[in-house]
């Protein structure tokens, strides 16, 4: 005989879990594909945070949320880094697939230090370097 | 801005909305007093520490309800039982005779009453403490308490010792007797026993009164009347607690033959310490011999409190089970300080992590110096 909104509690316990880690994503997101576009002209820069490139992250994340146990983890990291290479080549911000793909996986895993430090590595690395080098 | 721009801002826009749109909903439903704890344990547990989560499920503290008529017959449900019980009413709390034992505690008897102290924590982390001195406790859990039909209280189910005190700690089949509840560290008096344990009361009652005595008469007597072990543990506890208002019973067990003080109630803070400067207490206390032994105990008891986080552990399970409690569902009975009741009835804790601060210092202290 739990109070009478326990279901609630729950509901509202996991949706605040998905929006922050959703809210994670998007701050990681931001910050590569900004230092990212600091490399280029304003006319040519892109979104700030990509929908596809978001959502694709968050998704890798979510899975890797849930299946966390046996040699799924593997398969999901493989495979996403594999589609994000595949994207990669075909579509624009190209390399940043790939970065967000891995920090997403990191995400994912619970590992969120590293995450963190990646993001800025990268950050740093993107805001760093030159141009011509894209 | 171009078109495609202002289409996905559009999106984002009204994504954030309805995201907000679902907190608010969320919190107008649950009440913001429970609503902001979850949200907060759930977004610190993805984003800092798993550890920090919480169950938004008003923590560990089961609802219960008591429901009785005037002739004192009635039920008591718990999550997942109902037994039919006896209840009586009085100044300190509703005592319940179930037919049965009540959910997974082994003792029959209980009490529902209000915490020692607003917080709630005390009266737990008290007993808590005093047990790990080896001390011997009445058992003791906080509950959400729906009476009669009205708004649920956190309150504490307690058992009331009864002469069953041994049966349900699986020392012996045989009933106790039982005294008056009497202030930590006095002796009970002959109230409340008959026959054997009556004489042996007005014995060691003789013994306490009779200045004449010399030191090793009377330790002889209190040695055979009373169980020491216990009653140094106990004492030793009370150190551990800072000789903080405390309430004991003493039972008089036909295994042993000899008289044992079991604590039923105590909080951490107090204005003053109680001194232990007379009665039982100061004849056993000025025994050097048994004064060691309860120094060792206080040390043993302080070091094992602290070992492997213990108490760390114990302190943070409570207070996570009571931080999902409303604040309106905690009133204080008047035992000790440490929280106060503002005028609207709501509670402010006052200084738990200080609380929990000051009591690891000490225990620090004790084990370091060996000293209470």
């Amino acid at each position: 005989m739990h109070d009478d909104h326990g279901q609630l509690a729950w509901l509202f316990h996991g949706w605040v879990e998905h929006v922050t880690l959703f809210v994670m994503m998007l701050v990681a997101v931001v910050l590569v594909c900004w230092s990212w576009n600091r490399g280029f002209r304003p006319a040519d820069r892109g979104p700030l945070a990509p929908w596809p490139l978001l959502l694709g992250g968050y998704a890798v994340m979510l899975l890797l949320r849930h299946f966390h146990d046996g040699i799924w983890p593997a398969i999901i990291v493989g495979g996403s880094v594999l589609i994000a290479g595949i994207v990669a080549r075909q579509g624009r911000p190209g390399v940043l697939w790939v970065l967000v793909f891995f920090i997403a996986a990191l995400l994912g895993v619970g590992l969120n230090l590293s995450a963190l430090m990646l993001t800025l590595t990268a950050t740093l690395v993107l805001l760093l370097s030159a141009r011509q080098g894209r | 801005m171009t078109r495609r721009s202002k289409g996905n801002g559009s999106v984002a826009a009204v994504v954030a909305g309805v995201v907000a749109l679902s907190f608010v909903v969320c919190g107008v439903l649950l009440g913001l007093e429970r609503a902001w704890p979850i949200a907060r344990d759930a977004a610190l547990g993805v984003a800092m520490d798993p550890l920090l989560v919480r169950s938004p499920d008003a923590g560990s503290i089961p609802l219960v309800e008591v429901q009785h008529g005037p002739d004192g017959t009635g039920v008591f449900r718990t999550p997942d039982d109902a037994v039919p019980v006896r209840v009586q009413v009085s100044d300190q709390g509703i005592v319940i005779d179930p037919e049965r034992p009540l959910g997974d505690e082994p003792y029959a008897r209980s009490i529902l009453r209000l915490p020692a102290t607003v917080d709630g924590v005390q009266g737990q982390a008290a007993l808590w403490l005093v047990g790990i001195a080896g001390a011997p406790v009445a058992g003791q859990s906080l509950v959400l308490a729906r009476v009669n039909g009205a708004k649920p209280r956190l309150m504490e189910l307690s058992e009331v010792v009864g002469p069953d005190m041994e049966q349900v700690r699986g020392l012996s089949p045989l009933p106790v007797q039982v005294g008056a509840v009497v202030p930590v560290p006095a002796w009970g008096g002959v109230e409340g026993f008959s026959g054997q344990a009556a004489q042996r009361a007005a014995a060691l009652e003789r013994t306490l009164a009779d200045t004449l005595l010399t030191a090793y008469a009377r330790r002889d007597t209190i040695a055979a009347v009373v169980d020491l072990d216990a009653y140094l543990r106990l004492l030793a506890g009370w150190e551990l607690l800072a000789r903080t208002p405390a309430q004991c019973v003493w039972t008089y067990s036909p295994r042993t033959h000899r008289f044992m003080p079991v604590l039923v109630r105590a909080v951490l803070e107090a204005d003053t310490a109680i001194t232990a400067e007379e009665g039982l207490a100061a004849i056993v206390l000025g025994d050097p011999g048994w004064r060691a032994q309860r120094d060792a105990l206080v040390r043993s008891g302080a070091e094992l409190a602290l070992a492997q986080d213990r108490f760390d552990k114990a302190w943070g399970g409570w207070m996570r089970s009571l931080s999902a409690i409303p604040a309106k569902s905690r009133v204080g009975a008047a035992m000790g300080q440490g929280a106060q009741v503002e005028a609207s009835g709501t509670v402010r804790m006052r200084g738990a992590a200080e609380l929990r601060r000051s009591l690891q210092e000490r225990l620090r202290a004790i084990t370091n110096t060996g000293t209470p």
